[in-house]
C-alpha cells in the first residue's frame, strides 16, 4: 500500500495449463518478487464454504496470517478438520458459522476433511505474499501488482512435484505468464 | 416164519447228495452269487460314487474357501477403512510421535483383533510397527500392496511375516488425502482353520515353503500326528512352482491329491494363496477319505449283513422246505428196510395232503397189498393145502423152536412119524378123492386127539408127524395109544366103512437125536421097524441105527458097483418037467464086492429098491440079460433070458423103449427075452401096469408072473394081463411036500395057471421029492437048486453042455 503510490498498478496475467496443453482450474498461483521481500499488509479474510457437502470453493488461497471461516450452508452438521503441518485444527460438530475463524499462520497447504463426509475434501495454501489468485475455469487468473520482476509460482492439489515456478517481468502496461503444470489426479475420492 | 434175509443195513446216505443237501445248497449258491453280484456292483459302483463325492466335496469346499478368503479379506479391508478413517486414530498418526502411533496402532488394532499393525508413509517407508520397534525408516516389506492399493485404495495379500502366514490388508490414511499406509495383519492359526473347516467340511492346513524350500505348517485341523505326516509329505513332493510363482492368484487346482497321512488316505487340493519375499503359502485343503467312504461303508456293510442274515435265513428255510420233504422220503426209506428185513407192522403216518401225503397213503397201501400176499405165500408155504395141517417145513421149523426151547429147560422134546397101513390100497382101488378123504379124516382125528400146543403136520403122502414140546415123559405113551385108537376106528368112505391103521414112530430129545433132522430120522426108522413088525409103534432104539448107518454107506458102495462094473448075472436053468430039457434060464443079479465078495440080492435089492437106486440096476440088469441073451443066441445055444423087471420100472414110460432100443441094438428077437414082473409091482398101479405089459406083449416080449401068490391080485384082473407064464412063489415051493396047504396052493395056481393058458413054473426046487409032486401036478419047468445054483454065463454053459449031453444021454437011453 505504501508502494502502490510510488510505483504504477500493473496487472498480472496467469494461464495455468497442464502437460497436455488444457487449461487448469482451480490452481493457486501466487506471485514473489524476484528480489526483496513482498510488502507485508493486513490479509484479507477467506471464507470456505461448506455447501451440499462439499468444500466451496475446493481450493482457497489466503495470505499468512488471514483468518479464514467456515460457515455450514447444509442443514447437517460437518467436522472440519486438518492434519496439514501449516495448520493443524478441527471445527468439532457444528451448524452455521464457528465462533472464531481460523487463522492460518504458517505459509503451506492445507488440507481440509470433514470427519463426518469422508469424501469432502477441500484446500487451504498460505502464502507470503499478497499478490495471489486461483484460476478460473478457463485456467487464467489476473493479478494486480507494481511493475517489475517476479517469480509466478503455481500450486495444484493434485500437482505432481513441487511447485511451479515461473519468473515474469510486469511493466507498466500489464505482463503475462503461461505456467505448465503436471497433474496427477487421485484415483477417485468419490462421493458415497 | 418170514425167510431168512441177510440183515440189510440202511445204506450210508453220502451227506452231500441228499435231497435235503442238494436244495439247501441249491439256494444257498443261488443266494450267495445273486449276493455276491450286488456287494460287488455296490462296492465298484458305491466306492466310485463315493471316491467321487469325495472329488467333488474338495472341489465345492475350494471355491467356499476362496469364497471364505476373498470374503474375509473384505472384511479386514472394511475393518482397516474404518480403523484408517478413525479421526483419534487419523489424529495420532497426525501427531508424528511414535509412542503414541504404535499405542494407537495397538489400541486400535486390538478394536478389530488385528495380529498387527503397520504403518508406512507414502513414500513406503515404515512409520510404525507392532511387531518390532526397530524397523522404522525401513522399507515397507510389501510394496507391491502398497502399489496395489493406490491403485485399488485397498490391497489384501496372504503373506509371510516372520515365517508365520498373515492376510494382511493394505490400505490409505485418508486425511482425507491419503497420509499414510496403514497394514492390518490377521495371522492365520488354528483357529483360523477350525473356523474354515466348520463351513467347508474339509480338513484345512496352512503351510508355507521357505525359498530354501523347507515347509512349515502353520495351522492346521489335523491332529498333531497327522499334522507332522503332512509336513513330511510336503518335503517328499517335488519343487512345489509356487515357491517361485508370481503373486497372481493361482488357479483352482483341477485334481486332488491321494495323499497317505499317518495310515489314513485324504483327497488333497493345495492350492497356493500366497506368497512373499519369505516364501509361499498353501492351503491344504483335505477330506479324508474313510471319512468320505463312511455313509458308503455303512451302507455296504448293512448290505452285507442284509446278505448273511438272507442267507442264513435261506438255509434255515430251506433246510426246513427240505425236511419237510426228505423227512418223509427217510421214514419212507427207513420202513422200505424194515419191510426188506419182513417187519411189515410199520406204516407211514400220513399227514397232509400234498404229494408227500399222496405218496405216504400209496405205501401204506403196498405195505398191506405185500404183508397179505406174503401171508398167504408164507401159509401156502406152511401149510399142506389138502388137510390144512402144517407141512414139512413148517413142522420141521416149529421143531427147532422146540428144541432151542428145550435145550434151555431141559424137558424132553418127543417127534412121533405116522404112517397109514393100508393107504396105498385105498387110493389105489378107490381112486385119489376117497384117499384125500381119508387123510382129511385122520388129520382131524389127530388134531382132536392133540393139545393145541402140540404139532400136527402131514409130511406128504400118507406120512404124518406130531410134535410133542415139552411135556411129561408119560405123556408119550397116552399121545401113542390114543392116536392108534382113533386111528382104528374104521373111516366112512361113501357109507363104506374102512379101516386104515397106522404105524407110530417115536424118537425123543435129548435121548434119541440131537437135531431136528435127526429126530425126525429116527422116528421115521422107529415107524418102519413098527411097521414091519406090525407093532403099531415103535420107539426109537439105538440098534436101529446101525442098519440106518449100513444103509447109508451101502448106497455108496452100490453106485460105485454099477459104475465100476461089479455088477454080474447068473444064470439059473429052468429044467422042463416034461422032457426035461432046458430052453429057457432066469438071470440074477450078483454083486462082487471087491472086499465082501458075493453080496446075495436079497442084500441089497430091497435097499435099492427104498432108496430108488433100484432103477439104475434094474436098467443094467436088462442090458447085459439082453447082451447075454443075444450072445448065445448067435452062439446058437437056444436059450431065451428071463430078467426081473422092478415095479418101478413098470411103472416108467420109457421101459418099452429102453427094452426095444436094447433088442435092436443086440439083434435079438423078442421071444429069446422074457420079462418077469411080480405080482405086487403090477398091483401097484394095475392100469398103468397093464399099459406097459400090452406093448411089451406087442413087441414080441415073453412075460411072466413072478412070485405069483404073495400079491391080491384078482384072477379078472390077472385074466386081462398078456402074460405067458406064472412063477409059483418059493415059499410055498419050500414046504409043499410036508404042508397040505402050501400042496393045495400050488395045484390049485398050477391048474389056474394052465386053466388060463399060461406056463406054470415053480421055484426054489431043492429036493427030488418037489420035483416028483410037481411033475405030478402038472407044472411045466421048475428052477432051483436041485438043479444048479444061478452059474456065470461060462459056467452056465458047461452046465449046459453036460446036462444037454446027460439028457440026450437019458433021452437016448429012454429012446432007446
Amino acid at each position: 500500500m505504501l508502494l502502490s503510490g510510488l510505483v504504477q498498478a500493473a496487472t498480472l496475467s496467469v494461464t495455468v495449463n497442464d502437460a497436455a496443453g488444457k487449461p487448469v482450474p482451480e490452481a493457486v498461483v501466487f506471485v514473489m518478487p524476484a528480489s526483496g521481500r513482498p510488502p507485508a499488509g493486513a490479509p484479507r479474510p477467506a471464507v470456505v464454504e461448506q455447501v451440499n457437502r462439499e468444500f466451496v470453493p475446493f481450493v482457497v488461497p489466503v495470505q499468512v496470517g488471514a483468518s479464514v471461516s467456515f460457515p455450514n450452508r447444509d442443514t447437517i452438521r460437518h467436522h472440519v478438520f486438518s492434519f496439514s503441518p501449516a495448520k493443524v485444527f478441527d471445527l468439532k460438530l457444528y451448524t452455521g458459522v464457528p465462533a472464531n475463524p481460523v487463522v492460518f499462520d504458517k505459509p503451506g497447504p492445507v488440507v481440509l476433511g470433514c470427519n463426518i463426509h469422508d469424501w469432502m475434501v477441500g484446500f487451504v495454501y498460505a502464502v507470503e505474499t499478497p499478490w495471489f489468485g486461483r484460476t478460473a475455469g478457463n485456467g487464467g487468473t489476473a493479478i494486480e501488482l507494481p511493475a517489475g520482476e517476479y517469480e509466478v509460482r503455481v500450486w495444484h492439489p493434485w500437482q505432481r512435484g513441487d511447485v511451479a515456478r515461473e519468473r515474469v517481468k510486469v511493466d507498466a502496461a500489464a505482463g503475462r505468464a503461461t505456467v505448465r503444470i503436471d497433474l496427477a489426479p487421485p484415483a477417485s475420492a468419490q462421493r458415497r | 416164519m418170514p425167510p431168512p434175509v441177510t440183515p440189510a443195513k440202511p445204506p450210508a446216505r453220502p451227506a452231500l447228495h441228499s435231497l435235503q443237501a442238494r436244495i439247501v445248497l441249491f439256494f444257498v449258491i443261488l443266494l450267495v452269487t445273486a449276493q455276491g453280484v450286488l456287494m460287488f456292483l455296490v462296492s465298484v459302483s458305491g466306492e466310485r460314487i463315493a471316491r467321487n463325492r469325495i472329488d467333488q466335496e474338495l472341489a465345492v469346499g475350494e471355491r467356499v474357501f476362496r469364497n471364505l478368503v476373498a470374503q474375509n479379506s473384505r472384511q479386514l479391508t472394511d475393518a482397516a477403512r474404518v480403523l484408517a478413517a478413525d479421526f483419534g486414530f487419523r489424529t495420532a498418526i497426525a501427531t508424528r510421535d511414535l509412542e503414541t502411533i504404535v499405542s494407537v496402532l495397538g489400541n486400535h488394532g486390538r478394536r478389530i483383533d488385528a495380529s498387527v499393525l503397520m504403518l508406512a508413509s507414502l513414500d513406503g517407508r515404515m512409520l510404525a510397527d507392532t511387531l518390532h520397534e526397530d524397523t522404522r525408516g525401513a522399507a515397507f516389506p510389501f510394496p507391491e500392496l502398497i502399489e496395489a492399493a493406490q491403485r485399488d485404495r485397498q490391497a489384501s495379500r496372504v503373506v509371510l511375516i516372520d515365517g508365520k502366514p498373515y492376510q494382511l490388508v493394505v490400505v490409505p490414511v485418508l486425511a482425507p488425502v491419503p497420509i499414510a499406509w496403514i497394514a492390518i495383519g490377521f495371522v492365520i492359526d488354528d483357529r483360523v482353520a477350525a473356523d474354515l473347516k466348520a463351513v467347508t467340511s474339509l480338513q484345512l492346513s496352512f503351510a508355507s515353503q521357505a525359498r530354501d524350500g523347507a515347509w512349515t505348517v502353520h495351522a492346521s485341523t489335523l491332529d498333531a500326528p497327522v499334522r507332522g505326516a503332512l509336513t513330511t509329505w510336503l518335503a517328499s513332493r517335488k519343487a512345489e512352482p509356487a515357491a517361485t510363482a508370481p503373486a497372481a492368484p493361482p488357479p483352482l487346482s483341477s485334481m486332488p491329491d491321494a495323499v497317505d497321512l499317518d495310515g489314513e488316505r485324504y483327497g488333497t487340493l493345495s492350492p497356493v494363496i500366497g506368497s512373499g519375499p519369505d516364501g509361499a503359502v498353501v492351503a491344504l485343503l483335505q477330506r479324508s477319505v474313510r471319512e468320505g467312504l463312511e455313509p458308503f461303508v455303512r451302507l455296504r456293510n448293512l448290505l452285507l449283513g442284509l446278505a448273511l442274515a438272507s442267507i442264513v435265513l435261506s438255509i434255515a428255510g430251506s433246510f426246513l422246505i427240505a425236511r419237510t420233504v426228505s423227512r418223509p422220503v427217510n421214514r419212507l426209506t427207513e420202513i422200505a428196510r424194515r419191510v426188506h428185513d419182513g417187519d411189515y407192522s410199520q406204516r407211514v403216518e400220513v399227514t397232509g395232503q400234498d404229494e408227500i401225503g399222496e405218496l405216504g397213503r400209496g405205501f401204506n397201501h403196498m405195505l398191506d397189498g405185500i404183508s397179505q400176499r406174503e401171508a398167504e405165500i408164507l401159509r401156502l408155504a406152511f401149510e399142506d393145502t389138502l388137510t390144512g395141517l402144517p407141512n414139512r417145513a413148517m413142522f420141521l421149523d416149529r421143531l427147532q423152536q422146540s428144541l432151542r426151547q428145550a435145550r434151555r429147560s431141559h424137558v424132553p422134546v418127543t417127534v412121533m412119524v405116522l404112517d397109514l397101513d393100508r393107504f396105498k390100497l385105498i387110493n389105489d382101488s378107490l381112486g385119489h378123492t376117497a384117499g384125500d378123504q381119508v387123510l382129511r379124516d385122520v388129520a382131524s382125528r389127530l388134531r382132536d386127539v392133540l393139545r393145541e400146543s402140540d404139532t400136527v403136520a402131514r409130511l406128504g403122502g400118507d406120512e404124518f408127524a406130531i410134535l410133542l414140546p415139552a411135556g411129561p415123559a408119560d405123556r408119550v405113551g397116552q399121545v401113542v395109544e390114543r392116536v392108534l385108537r382113533v386111528l382104528e376106528a374104521p373111516i366112512l368112505l361113501e357109507e363104506q366103512p374102512v379101516d386104515v391103521g397106522a404105524s407110530i414112530g417115536v424118537a425123543s430129545w435129548p435121548e434119541d437125536g440131537d437135531d431136528a433132522d435127526e429126530l425126525l430120522r429116527h422116528a421115521d426108522v422107529a415107524m418102519y421097524v413098527a411097521k414091519r413088525a406090525s407093532s403099531g409103534h415103535a420107539r426109537y432104539d439105538r440098534g436101529f441105527d446101525t442098519t440106518s448107518q449100513g444103509q447109508l454107506s451101502l448106497l455108496g458102495e452100490l453106485r460105485r458097483a454099477v459104475e465100476q462094473d461089479e455088477l454080474c448075472l447068473h444064470y439059473q436053468p429052468k429044467v422042463s418037467l416034461a422032457d426035461g430039457t432046458v430052453g429057457r434060464v432066469e438071470a440074477l443079479v450078483r454083486w462082487v464086492h471087491p472086499a465082501r465078495g458075493m453080496v446075495p440080492p436079497g442084500e441089497f435089492i430091497p435097499f435099492a429098491e427104498q432108496t430108488g437106486y433100484i432103477r439104475q440096476i434094474s436098467r443094467w440088469v436088462i442090458a447085459e440079460g439082453i447082451r447075454q441073451a443075444a450072445q448065445w443066441h448067435r452062439e446058437g445055444l437056444g436059450i431065451a433070458v428071463s430078467i426081473n423087471v422092478a415095479a418101478r420100472d413098470l411103472m416108467s414110460s420109457d421101459l418099452v423103449a429102453f427094452v426095444s432100443g436094447m433088442l435092436a441094438q443086440h439083434d435079438v428077437p423078442a421071444y429069446q427075452v422074457c420079462l418077469e414082473i411080480t405080482e405086487s409091482g403090477v398091483m401097484e398101479d394095475p392100469a398103468r401096469a397093464l399099459e406097459t405089459l400090452a406093448r411089451l406083449h406087442e413087441r414080441g416080449l415073453r412075460l411072466s408072473i413072478d412070485d405069483f401068490g404073495t400079491g391080491y391080485s384078482s384072477l379078472a384082473y390077472l385074466k386081462k394081463l398078456p402074460v405067458k407064464e406064472l412063477k409059483i412063489d418059493r415059499s410055498f415051493v419050500m414046504h409043499m411036500v410036508e404042508d397040505a396047504d402050501d400042496a393045495a396052493i400050488v395045484r390049485s395056481t398050477i391048474e389056474l395057471g394052465h386053466n388060463m393058458g399060461l406056463e406054470v413054473v415053480a421055484e426054489g426046487v431043492e429036493r427030488q421029492a418037489e420035483v416028483d409032486l410037481l411033475a405030478r401036478l402038472g407044472c411045466d419047468e421048475v428052477q432051483g437048486y436041485f438043479f444048479s445054483r444061478p452059474l456065470p454065463p461060462a459056467a452056465f454053459e458047461e452046465w449046459l453042455a453036460v446036462h444037454r449031453a446027460a439028457a440026450g444021454e437019458a433021452a437016448g437011453a429012454s429012446v432007446a
